[in-house]
């Protein structure tokens, strides 16, 4: 076989597949070893699997726990952090996979680079290690499509996404558009599946909650805001065009792509999934709008349309590689008003991502056009294998980004005389950095709960039954160090002398009142994004 | 026409403006804290974004207890240089002018280098706008 057979081969055989795993794998094993994508919402989930693991009644009927993913993930999280995060990236490795082989069973001739546009996405890769839920649903819609397409099992597939709501509650998106479909195709047995987890759970857990209808009691996020929270007091919902253009190439930076796909290219479960990914991206960038269930503009929230968007990039890119390229009049337009779209985010972004890869994929589109169709594809997968170093920018989950004072923090403090033996902090990545680092290891890290952590804990877990009281025993220890409720948090219950390391916070003022607590604080170092105080008993 | 011309001439258009606005300035870091006025007077006028000896400042802070801080950013590495009253402090300041003394620190990240010769030619050019400072209050 020569050379340019076996290159070809890649995109399509199992050792093309174990390369893109094993690019995959190296950027997950670089991640672990740095922290560079540790993240709050990563640790959430280690927390809600972790509680999961003490009391599994109380936790896995709570529906803020994500309670599928929680089960999965307890017995890991129970073991620490690392084998919960390598179980995390497992399971993107097992979507990765599932959905290549969806992509055999629709027919697609290039899988492994549907494999790739996933595996290679910056928002995955980083999300997949970070331990964030949102990989999850990718990871679950991946088994979704292999399901429907490559085990014929429909309404397993169907049974599936029931379930995947109770990961990501926007997944119910996904669920309207099956459930129209099943009503308009007359495949009435698609609609109990849809129902069967939520019936399942729904029932069970009437029996621990006494209440048939406790889902509807005790939902899985807040319906509304907390009233008075300046977190959402400063969040006006809007879209801007900036953030949309950097998550769109951050999910991968093909997707430009997506304007040159023809409708008639796709198959059935394709056009499920483009449909979800034109409804989805409708409702998340309106919901914000409403603050309907606490929704923002975060980045990672678009994520579920990852695996639709990858088929859907490999169908235009296989045609590239077979020389069948239509050349329809509306491509060049259609290009051109994604360049305008992301010349109007790169003129308000530090970086010109998004407009470097609309350039990129309208250049490989004039390569496929004048014949040169193999050099068009390795021109893509140029640009896909660039994305988790060059295209990360408007994925907004790296440490950096995500808690940019983090370093800063912990510098200040080992920069103490001695190092402190008590520290009172609203940082949730602190305990965690400095126990992975061995970092102060004669260090004790109180967790000031916030007020509205702890509103939303108390709003969504029964009273009646003891599930409150079970929860608040199960995070006695472990919550993001060990927590200091609102109502615990007062001057005479901290020794003289214990350090606060505060982040600045729009919340802060809720947890320590400065009328209360700025006699008893002394800055020891005042900072920009975070202040390292010493506490005094006696009030100056 | 040939059919590769429309993409191409997208592409061209992306590939000028990506390099346009990629060759821009980095952007400053948003003003976290608002330096006051006294500490802008006491260093001759210097802003949170300007650019010395190839350094941006990235924040001033201060004056605390009569301590004056300055953080300097270049790429990834910050540092920052302190202005308190000469005596204030009991370590020997690597520079000092009449009235202060001049110190410097909080590497960041951890280890990380910072050339010796920016660290001298930034604490000079802090000791030059100290001394013009005391020399316009005499």
């Amino acid at each position: 076989m020569g050379t340019r057979a076996r290159l070809s081969g890649l995109l399509h055989d199992r050792v093309g597949l174990a390369l893109v795993l094993v690019v995959y794998a190296a950027i997950v094993a670089w991640a672990l070893a740095t922290d560079a994508f540790l993240h709050d919402e990563g640790l959430l989930t280690h927390l809600f699997a972790a509680i999961t693991a003490r009391d599994f009644p109380a936790a896995f009927f709570l529906q803020k726990t994500r309670p599928p993913i929680s089960a999965i993930y307890a017995p890991f999280a129970a073991w620490g952090f690392t084998p919960f995060f390598v179980a995390h990236a497992v399971v993107g490795a097992v979507g990765i996979a599932m959905l290549r082989s969806a992509a055999i069973a629709l027919g697609h001739k290039l899988p492994n680079v549907v494999a790739a546009c996933v595996a290679l996405s910056p928002l995955f890769v980083g999300g997949a290690v970070a331990g964030l839920s949102n990989t999850d649903a990718v990871a679950g819609l991946c088994a979704f499509a292999w399901l429907h397409a490559a085990r014929r099992r429909e309404l397993a597939a169907a049974g599936l996404v029931g379930a995947l709501v109770f990961v990501r509650s926007e997944l119910a998106v996904l669920a309207i558009v099956l459930a129209a479909r099943a009503v308009l195709t007359r495949r009435w047995a698609v609609l109990p599946a849809l129902a069967a987890f939520g019936v399942a759970y729904g029932l069970a857990g009437a029996i621990y909650h006494g209440d048939l209808l406790w889902q509807l009691r005790f939902p899985p996020a807040l319906p509304e805001a907390m009233p008075g929270n300046p977190y959402w007091e400063s969040h006006s919902g809007r879209v801007e065009v900036d953030d949309f253009v950097g998550t769109a190439v951050a999910i991968t930076p093909l997707v430009p792509v997506l304007a040159l796909v023809s409708w008639r290219w796709l198959n059935d479960l394709e056009r499920i999934g483009i449909a979800f990914v034109v409804l989805f991206a409708g409702a998340l960038v309106v919901l914000p709008m409403w603050r309907v269930f606490n929704f923002d503009q975060t980045p990672r929230y678009l994520l579920p349309v990852l695996p639709f968007v990858a088929l859907a990039v490999g169908r235009v890119l296989e045609r590239w590689w077979a020389g069948d390229v239509e050349v329809r009049r509306a491509d060049t337009p259609v290009l051109a008003a994604t360049a305008g779209l992301a010349l109007a985010g790169a003129l308000a972004a530090p970086h010109p991502t998004g407009l470097a890869a609309v350039g990129v994929v309208a250049l490989a589109l004039a390569l496929a056009r004048a014949g040169r169709g193999r050099v068009a594809v390795t021109l893509a997968l140029a640009l896909v294998l660039l994305g988790p170093m060059a295209f990360d920018d408007g994925a907004q989950i790296d440490r950096r980004s995500n808690a940019p004072h983090l370093t800063e923090m912990i510098d200040r403090l080992r920069e103490l005389p001695s190092p402190p033996r008590d520290v009172y902090t609203n940082e949730p990545l602190l305990a965690v950095y400095l126990d992975r680092h061995d970092l102060l290891p004669s260090t004790r890290v109180h967790y000031l709960v916030q007020a509205d952590q702890s509103f939303e804990l108390d709003r969504l877990a029964n009273a009646d039954n003891g599930q409150r009281d079970a929860l608040w025993a199960a995070l006695a220890h472990d919550f993001y160090g060990e927590p200091v409720l609102p109502d615990a948090l007062r001057p005479d219950a901290i020794e003289d002398g214990s350090i606060f390391a505060l982040r600045l916070d729009a919340r802060l003022d809720l947890a320590l009142p400065p009328d209360v607590w700025d006699r008893h604080l002394v800055e020891l170092h005042p900072g920009y994004g975070t202040v390292i105080a010493r506490f005094e008993e006696v009030p100056r | 026409m040939r059919p590769w011309l429309g993409p191409a001439a997208v592409a061209l258009v992306c590939g000028v403006g990506t390099m346009v606005l990629g060759l821009r300035p980095p952007p400053i870091e948003p003003e976290r804290a608002v330096a006051s006025e006294d500490a802008i007077a006491l260093l001759d006028g210097l802003r949170v974004g300007d650019r010395v000896k190839g350094w941006t400042v990235l924040g001033i802070d201060g004056p605390r207890d009569g301590t004056v801080r300055i953080d300097y950013g270049h790429g990834d590495v910050r540092f920052s240089i302190t202005v308190s009253p000469l005596g204030s402090v009991p370590d020997n300041p690597p520079m000092h002018t009449d009235l202060y003394a001049i110190y410097y620190g909080h590497v960041h990240p951890d280890g990380a280098k910072i050339p010796p010769a920016a660290v001298k030619a930034l604490l000079a050019d802090t000791a030059r706008r100290l001394k013009k400072t005391e020399r316009e209050e005499r």
